[in-house]
């Protein structure tokens, strides 16, 4: 991964606003483990594609705001808020936090999304 | 990689859960700290961590906390955690009410949010309940 890790945040978050699934495997290792609240534990590019398509089928619409980001090492912590659409017009904000633990090329090796609940 | 003075923060503030130091928790964060707890609401004032705090030890016997990784930068200071803690008897979990301790296995993150003196400011927590250890009799139907 070429791009610092608070680029990759904003790019990672944009990613998933726009349903960018190509890039968001992209950026993940063949390995990597997905941890979402309420969904299964699921690993490698498959386990990635399942955890965007089902954001993508949960919602129409996610528009998310970074804010607080913090790196050390391999490990890149976001908190963030969204504006979330759902497909029948219905409108939430909503909260959490992600982790990001990269191996050493760069890639995603852990993707854990915690979040609060809808608010 | 975190400071040694930030590592000290996580490792008594874990030990003080863990030990259920209410007192010396509370001396962690500033005067009007802003709390959030999971899906619960916003709690700000200089009684948060108090409120924070009991609650949580009065719902649980016992507390153990892993720290698995941490980063800090421009007064964020963010941890990865999974816990181990035990319900007390008596707690309800929805429409149960427990006759013996169970063992809830959870996982989490929580943002500090410092002062310039290394004092909590904000205080985020989510968390995930990975499992729990328990069976059908130590439950009881609530009336």
């Amino acid at each position: 991964m070429m791009m610092n890790k608070h680029e990759f945040a904003a790019k990672y978050f944009r990613a998933q606003e726009m349903g960018d699934i190509d890039w968001i495997q992209q950026v993940c290792s063949d390995d990597v483990i997905v941890r979402e609240s309420g969904r299964s534990e699921t690993s490698g590019k498959a386990g990635v594609r399942d955890y965007v398509i089902a954001l993508l089928q949960r919602t129409a619409k996610r528009k998310f705001m970074l804010h607080a980001v913090a790196e050390a090492g391999n490990v890149l912590f976001t908190s963030w808020e969204c504006d979330v659409e759902f497909h029948n017009g219905l409108a939430m904000y909503t909260s959490g936090m992600t982790r990001f633990l990269f191996d050493n090329d760069g890639a995603i090796r852990e993707l854990e999304v915690i979040g609060h609940e809808l608010i | 990689m975190i400071s040694d003075t930030h590592q000290q923060l996580l490792q008594c503030w874990f030990q003080g859960l863990e030990q259920g130091c209410i007192d010396d928790l509370s001396q962690l964060f500033i005067r009007y700290p802003w709390i959030r707890n999971g899906g619960d609401g916003p709690m700000q004032g200089s009684d948060a961590p108090q409120r924070l705090l009991r609650e949580l030890f009065e719902r649980t016997s016992s507390r153990h906390f892993t720290i698995i990784d941490a980063a800090y930068e421009d007064r964020q200071l963010f941890v990865r955690w999974d816990g181990k803690v035990t319900l007390a008897a008596g707690f309800r979990l929805g429409s149960v009410t427990l006759s013996k301790p169970a063992i809830l296995n959870l996982r989490g993150i929580k943002r500090f949010q410092l002062d310039a003196r290394g004092r909590i400011e904000q205080l985020e927590i989510v968390h995930d309940v990975v499992s729990i250890e328990t069976d059908q009799t130590n439950v009881e139907r609530a009336a």
